[in-house]
């Protein structure tokens, strides 16, 4: 079924691929921006190959740093370089699934983290005028696990096969040359 | 008469009305390339006949249909009729609206229709199937060419590359149906040992996660009713591939022609829709708007995408194809009478008046037909296989 996973990134041009030119609700934020969704499915594939622990850990790191970040974006604060940190998220994340190391639990939770936490922030400063602060929230929110869950639960069908820890670390290098060329489109 | 001179003179008769269709609602180099494909199809069958092996070309000829609405989906989201608007006005008739319904009904719908029901003929080993796999070769070939071609003058570069990218892959494509036609063999697909419970376990999360994403776009561009039908038939796709097909999948040599005429009259559905629209009378429904662009692009294209490339995973034996069969399945028999039922009581109701035409109306039951016939044969087989 790998071929099917492969139409995933099908979805990045669920809108004109501005990175975040949309104004409606959160539940459909991180799926225009390709930058976000390209990450958020790349949490979950590279927890699926850190294995054990990092299963849930990793995720939630992600998720709960976003919470995070969005209070911060919504507050108005100002934070330099979330975008740039947003972008690298998804080429340093592909990396990660790319090169296949065992990366000690915090450190690969803290990076997550810190990558959630430029993506909430995004999502918080782009609340679109007039929104309901609690439904765009929870909006975001449960379409990032989505996300997460969908690349949790791809890697682990990848890796199930016998040459899937191959195909995993190959997928890692298309999400680097999908990083790569929204960096250039973007830039 | 033999069932080749019968095929001959349906396939002329049916280029000539296409060709004097083309040339009506186009223009002339449209209807004069449809002729040039319908004739160098039906030269090459003529030439070739009817090929012993059609299971070696249904794996080249299912990879059409997704890369041909992949690569539209990257052309309209990109601005491509906006593009053939200003630089190609001339290819078409005068009266040719530019819009992005006029040209996903004319130029997407009923050309990927014709390909998926040309492979329910192949699958079924038609005398027709074969000359719709040279048409549907050669038609992958143009369009490839047509997008790779055409992209010089448009602006949004990247969707462009990425529809480049798919036309390309297009190409690749018809030129290996050509292959197959010319040098025949028999392929089987090796029928995989019964998935694991665990594995059965990691595709429903999978399924899920899709079912959350993507039932969460369609409720916040067209609200809960949509999400009711598309997510409520998703959900009783999966429960019936639980309990039947996840562990043992189909026979894809029985269900993929049945999947293939399914999604033919769906498509053809959903060009009604488009025509008729139907995101309007949705909105009027739920009192929340849905944009012509959005509904086209999720509803007429991307969505499909998955739908036709269920199409190629079934023939495969894999999960997703088995999961979106059954999917597709439930939602034709439970969804589609919404709009004999549902919709048009619903208008009664917010317009006043009598019972009358909901968009999506006259096309809505017949994708029934082959889903019906579909979920008898599934739980046949497993009745059969319990047994055994």
């Amino acid at each position: 079924m790998k071929p099917g996973l492969a139409l995933l990134p099908l979805l990045l041009w669920a809108d004109s691929a501005s990175a975040h030119g949309f104004g409606g609700a959160g539940f459909l934020h991180p799926l225009t921006g390709p930058d976000h969704m390209l990450a958020m499915i790349a949490v979950g594939a590279w927890s699926a190959q850190l294995g054990g622990p990092a299963l849930w850990a990793v995720p939630t790191a992600f998720v709960l740093a976003m919470s995070l970040g969005g209070a911060v974006g919504m507050s108005g604060l100002a934070v330099p370089l979330a975008e740039p940190v947003i972008l690298a998220s998804a080429i340093l994340l592909g990396a990660a699934i790319a090169i296949d190391r065992r990366f000690a639990l915090p450190l690969a939770a803290a990076a997550t983290a810190l990558f959630g936490f430029a993506h909430g922030f995004a999502h918080g400063a782009e609340l679109p005028a007039q929104s309901d602060i609690a439904i765009y929230a929870a909006g975001v929110l449960v379409t990032t696990a989505g996300l997460h869950v969908l690349g949790l639960a791809a890697g682990l069908l990848i890796l199930a096969d016998p040459s899937g820890r191959s195909r995993l670390r190959l997928s890692g290098l298309g999400v680097i040359a999908l990083g790569f060329g929204l960096l250039v489109s973007l830039g | 008469m033999s069932a080749r001179t019968t095929t001959i003179l349906t396939i002329l008769t049916i280029a000539f009305t296409g060709f004097a269709a083309a040339l009506i609602l186009v223009g002339t180099p449209a209807a004069i390339l449809l002729l040039a494909l319908t004739t160098l199809a039906l030269a090459g069958w003529l030439w070739t006949g009817d090929t012993k092996a059609p299971t070696g070309l249904m794996a080249p000829y299912l990879t059409v249909p997704p890369l041909f609405l992949a690569m539209g989906s990257a052309q309209f989201a990109g601005g491509w009729v906006t593009h053939l608007q200003a630089d190609y006005a001339a290819w078409f008739d005068p009266d040719f609206a530019f819009t992005g319904a006029n040209w996903f009904v004319l130029l997407v719908c009923i050309p990927a229709s014709l390909v998926l029901f040309g492979g329910y003929l192949l699958a079924r080993n038609q005398p027709a199937g074969f000359f719709m796999a040279w048409w549907t070769a050669l038609f992958a070939v143009a369009s490839g060419v047509i997008q790779i071609a055409g992209a010089g003058l448009w602006q949004a570069q990247p969707l462009a590359l990425l529809a480049s990218g798919f036309g390309l892959a297009l190409i690749f494509a018809g030129l290996a149906i050509v292959q197959r036609l010319l040098r025949p063999r028999a392929a089987s697909v090796p029928v995989p040992a019964p998935f694991s419970t665990q594995r059965r376990l990691l595709w429903a999360v999978l399924f899920a996660a899709a079912m959350v994403v993507y039932g969460a776009t369609l409720f916040t561009q067209a609200g809960p009713l949509p999400v009711i039908i598309v997510v409520g038939s998703m959900v009783g796709g999966m429960l019936g591939w639980l309990l039947t097909t996840s562990r043992r999948p189909v026979d894809p040599t029985w269900a993929v022609p049945l999947l293939l005429l399914l999604l033919t009259l769906f498509y053809l559905h959903v060009g009604e829709e488009t025509l008729t629209d139907f995101n309007g009378m949705i909105a009027t429904i739920t009192g929340k708007p849905w944009a012509d662009d959005d509904f086209l692009l999720l509803i007429g294209l991307l969505g499909p995408i998955v739908w036709v490339f269920a199409a190629w995973s079934l023939w495969h034996r894999q999960a997703l194809g088995n999961f979106i069969f059954w999917f597709l399945i439930v939602g034709m028999i439970l969804g589609e009478p919404t709009h004999l039922l549902i919709f048009p009581i619903r208008l009664m109701a917010i317009n006043g008046g009598g019972y009358e035409y909901a968009s999506g109306m006259y096309s809505a039951l017949f994708p029934m037909i082959p889903a019906i016939v579909a979920l008898l044969r599934i739980l046949s087989d497993h009745r059969a296989a319990r047994l055994a």
